[in-house]
């Protein structure tokens, strides 16, 4: 598996506190907020911070974009690709 | 000594939790328990511990210091230029482990937190009283719970060691009933101890009594 998808994967376990949770179990293209894994606003919040802290990575909250950028790891991994800077 | 105040309440049952006594939370979504501190950890453990077949109930939370913890990081966060946690904040204030129990239950009765020093387990529950007068026939669930206050503040006399969480089920048809009376007191000097651990020896013994030199809480089972 592509190790930036697990490398986010584990940032998102991390920073989200996420309990009993590991990389394996988050499914690369299952949907991160509402249906499917079930994370919320807050969360949101949380992990654009720990996206800037880990990857320099800066997010408009009202930027239409940055919906589509949360959508999965898939997309979270594409966003690192293509702006992120080397951790 | 004439009392400034004295009231009665019906308790259906009690709960405490302290030290590594376990926590039983499996009420609580995993998505939302994963943000409870371990404060709100002891409170949320005693309040379904009385409440669990009470489908509704007021809820009274107090707390001296409430999630100090986690203002205390917030602050540091800031003092370091660092960006201040979403999560941390919206649940750093006192009415979080209210609010938190509310959604786990789907239940939309009223809930207050309350904070007053050293005496906020005595005053948590006269605002309980309160309550009882208010709306007679909702029962209420009143818990105090406190951890010491965390560095660099460190623990206040009158502080528990660790995670201290008492809750008490109060409705009229309660088989237990608690009197509480406060005094005058001059009686400076008195080691201060946790306000919530006399109420409870009160609970399992039927007496005790509390001062911070200023104020006698005395407790007695009737």
């Amino acid at each position: 598996m592509d190790t930036l998808e697990q490398e986010i994967k584990a940032l998102i376990i991390k920073a989200l506190n996420l309990e009993d949770m590991s990389p394996q179990d988050i499914a690369s293209d299952i949907p991160l907020f509402g249906e499917g894994l079930g994370l919320d606003s807050i969360d949101a919040l949380e992990l654009g911070i720990a996206l800037k802290k880990k990857y320099g990575i800066e997010l408009e909250a009202g930027d239409s974009s940055t919906r589509e950028h949360f959508r999965n790891v898939l997309s979270l991994a594409a966003l690192v690709h293509s702006q992120g800077k080397a951790a | 000594m004439p009392s400034v105040a004295e009231w009665d309440l019906s308790v259906v049952r009690w709960a405490c939790c302290q030290n590594d006594d376990p926590r039983e939370l499996s009420f609580v979504d995993p998505l939302l328990r994963r943000r409870l501190s371990p404060l709100a950890r002891g409170a949320l453990h005693v309040a379904n511990a009385c409440a669990h077949d009470c489908p509704s109930a007021s809820f009274v939370f107090s707390s001296r210091h409430g999630e100090l913890q986690r203002t205390v990081d917030l602050l540091s966060n800031l003092a370091q230029s660092e960006e201040m946690s979403p999560t941390l904040f919206s649940l750093s204030v006192p009415n979080s482990a209210a609010g938190i129990f509310s959604i786990a239950r789907g239940d939309h009765a009223p809930a207050t937190a309350i904070a007053a020093g050293v005496e906020s387990f005595g005053y948590g529950l006269l605002e309980a009283y309160l309550r009882t007068q208010q709306e007679p026939t909702r029962p209420i669930v009143y818990v105090y719970a406190d951890a010491p206050a965390p560095h660099p503040l460190g623990q206040q006399p009158g502080d528990p060691e660790a995670v201290f969480a008492i809750g008490l089920l109060i409705d009229r048809a309660g088989p237990i009933r608690l009197r509480t009376r406060i005094c005058p007191s001059d009686e400076p000097g008195t080691p201060m101890t946790l306000q919530a651990n006399a109420c409870r020896q009160a609970l399992e013994k039927g007496v005790a009594d509390w001062t911070d030199g200023h104020r006698h809480w005395n407790w007695t089972l009737q």
